[in-house]
């Protein structure tokens, strides 16, 4: 066989190539449909049906009703919009700031600060808030007992507070610092890129830096700076991990933290009503992903940005130099060194405790020695690097295939496949992990046993990060001529031999840069894992979060300066090579 | 083998409606032969050539190579199926290996699987062709444009295929080159006695390495045959402008004789000229004149055996061996010639004459047809 085509059989001959050159095709769209699609099927159909879903009981619409009575599902939808709104507002604030001190003025110590504003995100979401509820638990918060020590300075005494944590201030605090980072690194761009001779023409009519600032700079870099305060936004809507430290005990709910209660915590747990407000948290979320992404198409039309690329003009702000510096040091205390500060104290004392003379004399390794030597951390620590591993490596490979399909493939419905690619994205992590529980909690699928599961596990996570996997590969399979792949195909290769000997070959700094992304969120991840993971699945994340309700806050403190520690170098290598992606991809 | 192409057909679909890539096109190419499409861009020659290799698909048509029919309504061979190899305008050498491992991937292939002994011989001795095999071990990226290219055709004819394709393989590199791999690979093709189709739109190529050629415009063959024919008989204007450079005198034919000459009446003054049969007088026609079949004198003529056409210098550009001339020749500019030496001063009376067989008779310009003037070089 193998002799090329007969003129015998012609119509045998034509569907039998049609299915093996598109074989390929058809096995990645049938993957990818069934990964995303089906939990989210099962999440659907669930909210329509009663009882348990390993035995359901048949359809209704009890869930439904109940949950659009409830008000503590408006109080959650609420809370939600409102402190992803606050939030971003702070979070915009502070990091357009920054943008603008850091790229366009002389204030000292910029390139040290580049790299510091990259450390957040380092510190996973949870830690953060653990180490403020530390610093600010308003009886025991190491903060609040040197601010109370202060007011005792002037006759004011107070027995709690005077700043509490567990409040809604405290979730937006948490928010407005969080964000800052990711929109910093989204602003900074167009602020490097801006045409400096805009700002000069105000200048040389006479307006001064503050003037030009708010009247030509903010205005020229609005579309930027709205596409980021965007994204912020939706960020904060699928916040989830401050919410659970910090909100949860102080009965503030919001629709992740609700969903996770529902399953959770709550006694007896609904499923059915958590289908539901997965459901409707799902259908606010695309609908505000829509929205971004065409206001983010409009606002591009109005960019001020050149291509250029040259150094814009650096704006001398004088004495206020070294008020910059202390406001960028102030934030950078407040979002990273306070929070770890606190918790590698706490690591090192048997117990929480505020901070005293008495307090240092306690300190010691001990905790550490605790971790390591106990069993289940090892094994934890095991799981939590398989989870890496294997997630990075599945979501790289499926999104190289996806992209692979979508820019290049020959057949119709890939446009299809690119909407269906930018589903997931849409769909907050909490709610992933509930629709793959209804998943695989539900007949047919409870068959396989996979419930709680590594496998469930890293579906979760691919699921989670697909859509920027493929995002980073479409940019990158586009940059290969198709001669490179026509030439192997005229040299006598198929489909896969070409895909997998040139194409990937040829992209494999892209695909590396999106493998260490993925196994650095993969590390970080909490609310998935904490949903989806059963006595022996448990990872890191979770054996901290563990340790943390049942009252070990030194030892959950010792595994947050741990995963922290491993976090950092992994952090900047990330962006060291994403930054080179796309500086290979001219600025994507 | 030979390759036959029957009937091709394609249409694009585009925001200004459909575009007739390819419109009932055929042509054979022998068995051993050299065959060129010529054509400008957009005329459907690398669309002709993709679909032989099978990265196209025609909608309508068929084609075979050597008795196996490749393309047709239900037939449909992928490309790493055929018993092709070819070379692409931009080379395609894969950057993250090396010269060798280049050549030799097309030896790795199912289709053409050759044990490892067998290989390294095989791509050796295809190197040593395109005298490239001191570079074997050269990783891709550090080989200039013309080394590259010489990789390229090694790699395409490593396998032994019974055709080879050439897709515009020497527009990116600079002239002298271009001239220099020309023969190469002329050469190269007729001692391995290999059935090659080639793709340019530089005519000068196509006249030089080409046993025959197709000029294309518009998805159709305008004409074909060897370089001479399509040079000093062109049968359209558009070939005639196209492939070389011309001069048009319109008019209409006055007589006719029995020896089947004639002469044809223009503004610029009468010529007479070999008439094609069909022509009767009365009829439109325009007569095509290369500038090289043109003397420019400085005095009146007296052979009236020679057409001779009275004008004045218009502007003289010396290119080196010649000097190109525009000639004013009542209202139209006319093109020609002369060596380096002779005066040419712009203004100067001249007188332009040619033999009545350097001169090529063309159907008459009919409202129909585009204005196909001497295109500017």
């Amino acid at each position: 066989m193998g002799m090329g085509s007969l003129t015998v059989a012609r119509g045998m001959r034509m569907s039998w190539d049609v299915l093996r050159h598109h074989a390929l095709v058809a096995l990645v769209l049938v993957t990818l449909v069934a990964v995303i699609m089906i939990p989210v099927a099962r999440l659907l159909i669930n909210s329509f049906l009663e009882g348990h879903p390993a035995i359901p009981e048949g359809w209704t619409l009890k869930n439904y009703t109940t949950a659009f009575s409830m008000p503590l599902f408006y109080e959650a939808l609420v809370n939600t919009l409102g402190l992803a709104s606050v939030g971003t507002a702070i979070t915009v604030v502070i990091a357009v700031l920054f943008a603008f001190l850091i790229e366009r003025t002389d204030m000292p110590c910029r390139n040290l600060a580049w790299t510091l504003i990259l450390i957040p995100m380092a510190i996973p979401g949870v830690l953060f808030a653990l180490g403020w509820a530390q610093l600010l638990s308003p009886k025991t918060g190491a903060l609040n007992v040197v601010l109370r020590d202060f007011l005792a300075l002037f006759g004011v005494s107070m027995t709690e507070g005077p700043i509490n944590i567990y409040s809604i201030g405290g979730l937006i605090f948490l928010d407005g610092v969080r964000g800052v980072t990711t929109v910093f690194l989204m602003v900074v761009g167009a602020f490097r890129m801006m045409d400096p001779s805009l700002e000069e023409a105000a200048r040389v009519s006479k307006a001064g830096a503050i003037a030009t600032f708010f009247h030509v700079t903010l205005p020229a870099l609005s579309p930027a700076i709205l596409a980021a305060a965007m994204y912020s936004f939706i960020s904060s809507m699928e916040s989830f991990e401050a919410p659970l430290a910090v909100g949860l005990p102080a009965n503030i709910f919001v629709l992740s933290t609700l969903i996770y209660f529902t399953t959770r915590i709550q006694a007896p747990l609904d499923y059915g009503l958590a289908a539901v407000f997965g459901v409707s948290y799902m259908l606010l979320m695309v609908f505000l992903l829509i929205w971004y992404r065409r206001a983010v198409r409009v606002s591009e039309r109005f960019s001020t940005v050149t291509g250029k690329g040259f150094r814009p003009r650096v704006i001398s702000i004088g004495r206020w130099r070294w008020a910059a510096l202390a406001m960028f040091m102030g934030y950078f205390l407040l979002a990273v060194v306070a929070p770890f500060c606190v918790l590698l104290w706490t690591s090192l004392l048997p117990g929480y405790r505020a901070p005293s003379i008495e307090a240092m004399g306690m300190i010691s390794l001990a905790n550490y020695v605790e971790i390591f030597e106990t069993d289940r951390v090892l094994q934890v620590i095991w799981n939590t690097l398989v989870l890496m591993f294997v997630s990075a490596t599945v979501t790289m490979i499926l999104a190289f295939m996806a992209s692979w399909v979508i820019v290049r493939a020959p057949v119709r419905g890939r446009g299809l496949l690119d909407s269906l690619m930018f589903v997931p994205h849409a769909i907050p992590g909490i709610v992933i992990a509930l629709a793959l529980i209804m998943a695989f909690l539900t007949p047919p699928l409870r068959y396989t046993g996979l419930y709680g599961s590594m496998v469930v596990l890293v579906l979760g996570l691919v699921v989670a990060y697909i859509s920027f996997g493929t995002r980073l590969m479409n940019g990158a399979i586009m940059q290969i001529q198709k001669e490179l792949e026509q030439a192997a195909y005229v040299s006598g290769a198929g489909t896969a031999k070409t895909l997998f000997q040139i194409t990937l070959p040829l992209l494999f700094p892209a695909f590396a840069a999106g493998w260490v992304w993925v196994a650095v969120h993969a590390l970080r991840a909490f609310s998935i894992p904490l949903m989806l993971s059963s006595k022996n699945t448990e990872v890191f994340a979770v054996l901290l979060w563990e340790f943390w309700e049942n009252g070990t806050a030194s030892l959950a403190s010792g595994l947050g300066v741990l995963l922290i520690l491993a976090l950092i170098p992994l952090t900047l290598l990330m962006r060291r090579f994403i930054t080179q992606m796309s500086g290979q991809q001219g600025g994507a | 083998m030979e390759v036959v192409v029957r009937e091709l057909n394609k249409r694009f679909g585009t925001s200004h409606g459909d575009v007739n890539a390819l419109n009932t096109l055929s042509f054979d190419v022998k068995k051993g032969e050299f065959y060129t499409l010529l054509g400008p861009s957009g005329c459907g020659k690398s669309t002709t050539l993709r679909c032989i290799a099978g990265l196209e698909r025609a909608d309508g048509g068929e084609i075979r190579i050597g008795d196996r029919v490749v393309a047709a309504v239900n037939v449909w061979t992928p490309p790493n199926e055929r018993p092709i190899g070819m070379v692409f305008q931009s080379y395609a050498i894969w950057p993250h290996m090396t010269v060798y491992k280049n050549v030799e991937f097309p030896l790795r292939q199912r289709r053409n699987r050759v044990p490892k002994k067998a290989r390294r011989d095989m791509v050796m001795e295809v190197l040593a062709l395109v005298q490239m095999e001191a570079l074997a071990d050269r990783p891709a990226p550090f080989l200039s444009g013309g080394q590259q290219q010489r990789v390229a055709l090694a790699r395409a004819l490593v396998s032994r295929p019974d055709v080879l394709l050439l897709d515009e393989p020497l527009s990116n590199l600079d002239a002298k080159l271009r001239e220099e791999l020309r023969v190469e690979i002329k050469e190269l093709t007729r001692r391995l006695g290999i059935t090659s189709i080639y793709v340019t739109h530089d005519q000068v190529e196509a006249l030089a390495m080409s046993d025959r050629i197709a000029v294309m415009q518009g998805g159709r063959i305008l004409q074909e045959g060897s370089p001479k024919d399509i040079y000093l008989r062109p049968e359209t204007s558009f070939v005639a402008q196209f492939v070389g450079q011309v001069n048009f005198f319109s008019g209409a034919v006055s007589t006719a004789t029995q020896d089947g000459y004639g002469v044809v009446e223009t503004p610029q003054g009468r010529l007479r000229c070999n008439l094609p049969a069909g022509m009767a007088p009365g009829a439109a026609a325009m007569v095509a004149v290369r500038p090289e079949a043109m003397t420019i004198a400085s005095t009146a003529g007296l052979d009236a055996a020679l057409n001779e056409v009275e004008g004045a210098i218009e502007k003289a550009i010396f290119l080196g061996d010649i000097i190109d001339c525009q000639v004013q020749v009542g209202t139209e500019s006319v093109r020609a010639r002369t060596s380096a030496v002779d005066d040419v001063t712009p203004g100067k009376r001249v007188w332009l004459r040619f033999s009545p067989d350097a001169c090529v008779v063309l159907p008459g310009r009919t409202s129909a047809e585009p204005e196909l003037r001497q295109a500017p070089r």
